[in-house]
This record gives C-alpha cells, structure tokens and sequence, in this order.
C-alpha cells in the first residue's frame, strides 16, 4: 500500500525546484544556455522534456556514439538514466538516434530519448521522455501467470500461453517509481488484439489498448 | 456462456496465411481495343457502369504467357467512386515482380480474400463447445490481359451492367490496392527519404469470415450466404497479427500488414483509406503508442490521437483532398467522414476517441498546408514525426514541427506558429467551462471517454484514475454549493474506421453528486507535472 502511495506521489508531485536535483538539472540547462543562446526547452516535471536549438559537437565515431556521448557529458540535463540503443535512423542529412530507457536487463515501457545529429554531427535536439528510477518493486508472478490474469480480463477465462506471443517483461513507471510487468498480448474480436498491461507485484490489470489501428 | 462467446470473438481472427490457388490463372482478356496504349498518354476516363468487354476466346492449345510490362495499364479510382463520380482512370502500374504477373511489386502483395472453400479453418478450443471458423481463402487473383495490361479489369457489374459493389471476390479490389499502395510508398520514400517500407507488404482485400454455427457478434452480421461482411479497414503489426494466428492455430506472418474489408461496399475502393492505413505502416509501433499521459489537467490521449490523424493528413495531402473516407466510411455514415477543413480545436474538440480527436492535429496541419503548401508542410511534419517517441503529445508535437519550420525560415515558422495558436495545438489548456452534455447532440455524436483503473495503462492509478479534461464553473459570489450530476453511458469499440461507435447506453444509474464546492480556481490547473516552457 505504501509504495503505490508511493507511485501515485512520484507523479502528481513535480520536484520541489529547490530539490538538489532539480536545482542541478535548472544549473546544467544555465549553462547550456549561456554556451548556446539559442536554446530553448520545454519542461516537465523540473527536466527538460524538449531541448531545441542546439548545435553541440560531441566525440564519436558514429552519430549513435555521438548522442551517447552528448548525454553522458550532459547527464545533469538528461537524468541519470540506463539507455540503450534502439534505433539510427540516417536521412541524408541528418540522424536521429533512438535510446531506449532500461533497468537493468527489462525495458522501461514507453519510456525513450531521441537524439537528432545534423550533417556534421552535431548535436541539434533532445527530445526525453525517460525519468530515472528512485525505486522499482519486483515482480511476485511469472510470465505465464500474467497471460493468464490478461486473458481472464479481456476474454472471461485465463487462457496458457499462446504459441507464437510471449508475455514481454518490462518495468512500467510513472515519476521516478516503477515496477516489474507483463505486456501481454491477446486476441478479442475480428480484428482486435489487445495490448493487457498486468501489474508483476500485485498481478492486477492496469492497462488495455487495441494494437491493431484503423 | 460468457467465456464461450468472448473466445468465440477471438476465433473470428479472418486473418489467413497466405497461400495460393495455381487453378486461377485463366484471366479474362480484354478487347483488343486497350492494346497499344503507352504510358504516358496521359490518364484516360471512363464511366464504371458497363459489362466487362467480351473475351475473345484464345486459342485451345496455343496457350502464351502475357509479356511483364514495365508499366501496364489500368483502370482505377484516383480517389473513390463517389469522389470520382463513378468515373475511372486509366493509369500505369508498377512493374510487376512476379513472372505470371499476379500483383506483387518492390511494395506491395496483394491477396485476394474469397468467399469460397479453400481458406484456412479453425476450431478454437471453448471448452466443450464446438465452433468452425472459416476464413476467406486468400489467393492473387488479378492476372494481365494477353498483351501484358490489366484493362480488362473493372468494378464489378451485374448482368444488365449496374454496378455490383459488394461483390466478395472482385480483382478490381486488388488493382486498386496495388495501385494505391504503390503510389504512397514511393511518395514516402521519395519525398521524405522513407525506406523501412521497402519490402512487399502484405495487402488484402474482400476480407469477410464464416462461423459455424453462425452467432450474433456485437458489430457483425451474417449476410444471406452465411459471411460475415467487414466493415472497416485496420493495419496489423506483425505481432498482433502473429497473436491472433496463433490462438487459432494458425501460421503468422514475419511482416506486419494491412488488411481491408468487405461489407456490400469495398473499403479497397477508397484510395485514401488506403494511404491513411499505410501512414500507419510508416509511423510503426515505436511512435505514438502511448494510450494516455499524464499532466496537470488530467489524462492526455493525444499521442494515439496524432497517430490517427497524421494518417488522416498524409492521406489526404497525397489526394491533394481534404476529405477522408467519403467512399469508405461515407457509405456506412456520411457523418462520419473526415473533413480536414473542418476546423477541430483543443479542448473543445476532444471527446478522448483517436479519430475524433485526431482531427485536431489533421485539420491544423491542413490549415498549414493551405497557408504554405504541400511540399513544405508535408516536410516539416514529416521531419518532426522521426523524431516522435510512444508518447509525443500536441505540445511536444507542435514544438518539434515548429523547429522544423524555423529551419526553413522565420516567415514559415511564424505562420505556422500562428495556425497552432489558433487551433489549440500548442500550449492548449485542457479544461473547458461545464455546460450540459449528451454524447446523442455531440459535434460528432460521440461521449467523452472515461478510463478505468484496469485501462488507464498507467502504473499508480489503483484508488482512481482522472479525466482526460477538467471542467469549472464559475460560482456567483455567495452561492452556498454547487451540485453535479451526471448519468454515465457505454460505448462500444469504433467499428467504422475513423469512427467510434455512437454511444449506446448500458447502464442508466443517475448518480447526483454530493453537493460539492467549487471556485473559479478550479479554471487553474489542479495536476501537477506541469508542462511550461523556458526561455
């Protein structure tokens, strides 16, 4: 009960400004900002979720070493977050490089940075949706349990596993709390496959979405 | 019965493997009149309503393959019968890459769903209760005329030459999609440098499925010849689509797909239809997935919304046409398609449904594209959409677009900062004065949604979950109370694409509130996480 008190806290309460690390993130984007006049951000929750405006050089070989090391020489700014290379997409002249946040070996759901490089490898935005984790619950079920508490919501009856689609292990967040879950995939209906978010420390369902989009 | 019937939804999956029938390889060729066309002549009209030209009979034992040409011709809609006033157009196809000349290019394969023996069949398990699911049999049917074109190919007609449209099985449908995908594929890669598409991606048409016995499934109703009609169109992730496979015992597929029904009109036929179920091909599933955020006025549905409407945008850009679904969706509810130029404004545009409220996105750009031109605005959203994340939301939308636009001069960014301002897209104040509401009276007929802990999709939510948008009410001085109330209704999933179900009340507990008290503070925003931009 407390640690969701917890979770529920973690996002209605934006980090108090003078909180240490808000007052580091406001002092890193400061000086940001007097090496760059042109930069400009849009905030949340005390992080710059938008940083537009930039022209920073960063060392590396490729623009996805580049962007790492923006973030890496910029972490005050970003979040002490683990990220993980998703994606390069290289357009003519520019790249826009995909991070995926992780803890540990799971991927945080929903949770990235994108870093654009223009032709001569400069950093020029970051867009962030990532938010470090102060406290992750673990998971009490396994995969198979939470395909079968899906199923029992979305269809009335707990379903195995199915053939081709496995439970995917994940830690969802909101603010800086998160926990250990399943994205579980199930099929309801002529052309419905729904998207079943199931709670790994209390194995409730928290979340359905349609994937197939119309 | 309850689990029975829910199951037996899931095993209506009509999503077949592909095979294919070497039987159909006979087609009808056309009269000799079509040979000799080039290309480039330029596109040629003609009226729909007429008896497919008779077919000379080749000779019995001279059988020759028809040649690959490098672009056959075709008859199609350039948008839709009902926009193209039932005229079509004779237009050059992509080369085919398949040696019999069955509809397959760099882009696109398109299959054919019949209503016929041969699709593949299921018997989902429920428990004790025995039920067949029959899926369309899904086969390339279209074949080139013996001189290589496709002009023998045309909508459907009976036998005094009226048009036929809700012929399950018609090959038109095939030459529509293979057109049309062909012609959005290479608009996203050579405008927008696109090449993540550059695979033949599954397309299929007529779709429709059997079950037996048949059973009322809420949206669905068997016609006379036992299949039931499709009405919509839907693009499948690959793994989606591998789930409903295999709950079925089907085999998948190892690419994602877009899948188009058949409902006594074919959704096949509305080449926007198409583009805006490849938009969301191209936009994937790593980008604006996200079923609600959080902020300070509440829940922000907008990431999903903007997937919806960007597909509404590019289609309706590459039409050069404002409107979306006139034939697909405007034959089922003419109310329901989508006008571009029908302004939709944050808040008071949003009712929390993705089409509906993807409309503000679209008709903002739309406005923008007729302030700057297509070739401008399509680049800047474009540029901006790579560099969405799952839950890119309006304002972080409009900003990214908006550093696209200074990128292409200070004149450009300041009228596209003044059509976002003007529409809400950007620094938008989710919160609306309370007034009385019936989803029936609507602009769109359509309720305002209201999560639930099990859907909301955000971990925290257990002791309740907020709205979407907040709602005051300005109190006289001196009013002792305010008393609320409201009467919550159902509403089922969208069935038309585009569309939400219209609301149909399932439950009917008028719950008057306790009398509460409210100020015109709660005009200000109560949610923290404030979203506020520095200099």
């Amino acid at each position: 009960m407390l640690a969701r008190a917890a979770l529920i806290a973690g996002f209605v309460a934006s980090p108090a400004v003078a909180s240490p690390t808000a007052a580091r993130t406001q002092a890193a984007f400061d000086a940001l900002q007097r090496e760059q006049p042109g930069v400009r951000a849009v905030w949340r929750g005390g992080q710059p979720m938008l940083i537009t405006g930039l022209r920073a050089v960063a060392p590396g070989a490729s623009a996805a070493e580049r962007a790492a090391a923006f973030i890496e020489a910029r972490i005050d700014l970003v979040g002490r977050v683990n990220l993980q290379v998703e994606d390069v997409d290289v357009s003519g002249e520019r790249s826009v490089v995909r991070f995926a946040q992780v803890h540990g070996d799971l991927r945080v759901a929903d949770r990235s940075v994108v870093v654009t490089l223009d032709a001569g490898g400069r950093v020029t935005r970051v867009l962030n949706d990532a938010v470090p984790l102060v406290e992750v619950r673990p998971a009490t079920i396994d995969a198979a349990r939470a395909r079968a508490i899906a199923t029992e919501k979305v269809l009335g009856v707990a379903l195995p596993g199915g053939v081709v689609s496995q439970p995917r292990k994940v830690v969802f967040a909101e603010g800086g709390y998160g926990v250990e879950g399943f994205l579980v995939l199930v099929a309801r209906g002529p052309g419905q496959v729904v998207e079943v978010r199931v709670d790994g420390a209390d194995g409730q369902v928290f979340g359905q979405r349609d994937t197939v989009l119309r | 019965m309850k689990p029975a019937h829910l199951l037996l939804t899931a095993g209506l999956a009509l999503l077949a493997a592909c095979d294919d029938d070497p039987a159909r390889q006979d087609p009808t060729p056309d009269a000799a009149g079509d040979q000799g066309l080039a290309p480039d002549e330029g596109p040629q009209v003609l009226p729909d309503a007429g008896p497919a030209d008779a077919a000379p009979d080749a000779a019995p034992d001279a059988f020759i393959p028809p040649p690959i040409l490098d672009a056959p011709l075709a008859w199609v809609y350039l948008d839709d019968p009902t926009t193209n006033d039932g005229m079509l157009s004779q237009v050059p196809l992509h080369r085919v890459t398949d040696p019999e000349g069955k509809l397959t290019s760099e882009s696109v394969q398109v299959f054919n769903c019949l209503n016929e023996e041969g699709g593949l069949v299921a018997h989902p398990d429920l428990g004790g209760f025995t039920l067949e699911v029959s899926l369309c049999h899904e086969v390339q049917t279209a074949r080139p005329d013996p001189d290589g074109n496709y002009l023998s190919i045309r909508p459907p007609v009976d036998a005094l030459g009226t048009p036929a449209p809700g012929d399950p099985n018609d090959p038109f449908a095939e030459v529509m999609m293979y057109h049309h995908v062909n012609r959005v594929h290479d608009y996203f890669k050579e405008q927008h440098r696109f090449t993540d598409l550059d695979f033949p991606l599954p397309a299929i048409v007529n779709l429709q499925f059997k079950i037996d016995p048949p059973l009322p499934i809420p949206g669905f109703m068997p016609g006379p010849d036992g299949w039931y009609p499709f009405p919509n169109a839907a693009f499948f992730p690959r793994e989606s689509w591998n789930e409903l496979a295999s709950s079925l015992g089907l085999p998948g597929r190892d690419s994602d797909s877009i899948i188009f029904g058949q409902a006594g009109h074919d959704f096949a036929y509305d080449a926007r239809v198409i583009y805006h179920e490849y938009t969301h091909a191209v936009v994937g599933t790593s980008r604006l997935q996200v079923p609600a955020g959080v902020d300070r006025y509440g829940l922000d549905g907008s990431p999903r919304a903007m997937n919806e409407g960007l597909a509404d945008y590019f289609a309706g850009t590459l039409a050069n046409g404002s409107a979306i679904g006139v034939f697909g969706i405007g034959e089922l509810a003419p109310d329901q398609v989508r006008d571009l130029a029908d302004a939709r404004i944050c808040p008071d545009d949003l009712f929390d449904e993705v089409h509906a409220d993807g409309r503000v996105i679209g008709s903002t750009l739309w406005a923008v594209r007729e302030a700057l031109g297509p070739q401008v605005t399509d680049r800047i959203v474009f540029r901006a959409l790579e560099q969405f994340t799952e839950g890119t939301t309006h304002q972080i939308a409009a900003e990214l677009i908006l550093a696209e636009a200074e990128a292409e001069g200070p004149d450009v960014a300041a009228q596209v900062r003044e059509i976002f301002g003007r529409f809400g897209f950007i620094d938008c104040e989710r919160a609306i004065p309370w007034a009385r509401f019936r989803a029936q009276g609507s602009r769109d007929g359509l309720p305002h949604r209201v999560e639930g802990r099990s859907t909301v999709g955000i971990p925290g939510f257990g002791q309740g979950v907020p709205a979407y948008k907040q709602q005051y009410v300005d109190v006289p001085a001196g009013a002792a109370g305010v008393t609320l109330s409201w009467q919550p209704e159902g509403a089922g999933a969208g069935l038309i694409p585009g569309a939400g179900a219209g609301p149909r009340p399932s439950r009917s507990s008028r719950a008057p509130a306790r009398p509460s008290r409210c100020s015109r503070a709660a005009r200000r925003p109560t949610w923290p996480t404030p979203a506020t931009r520095r200099p």
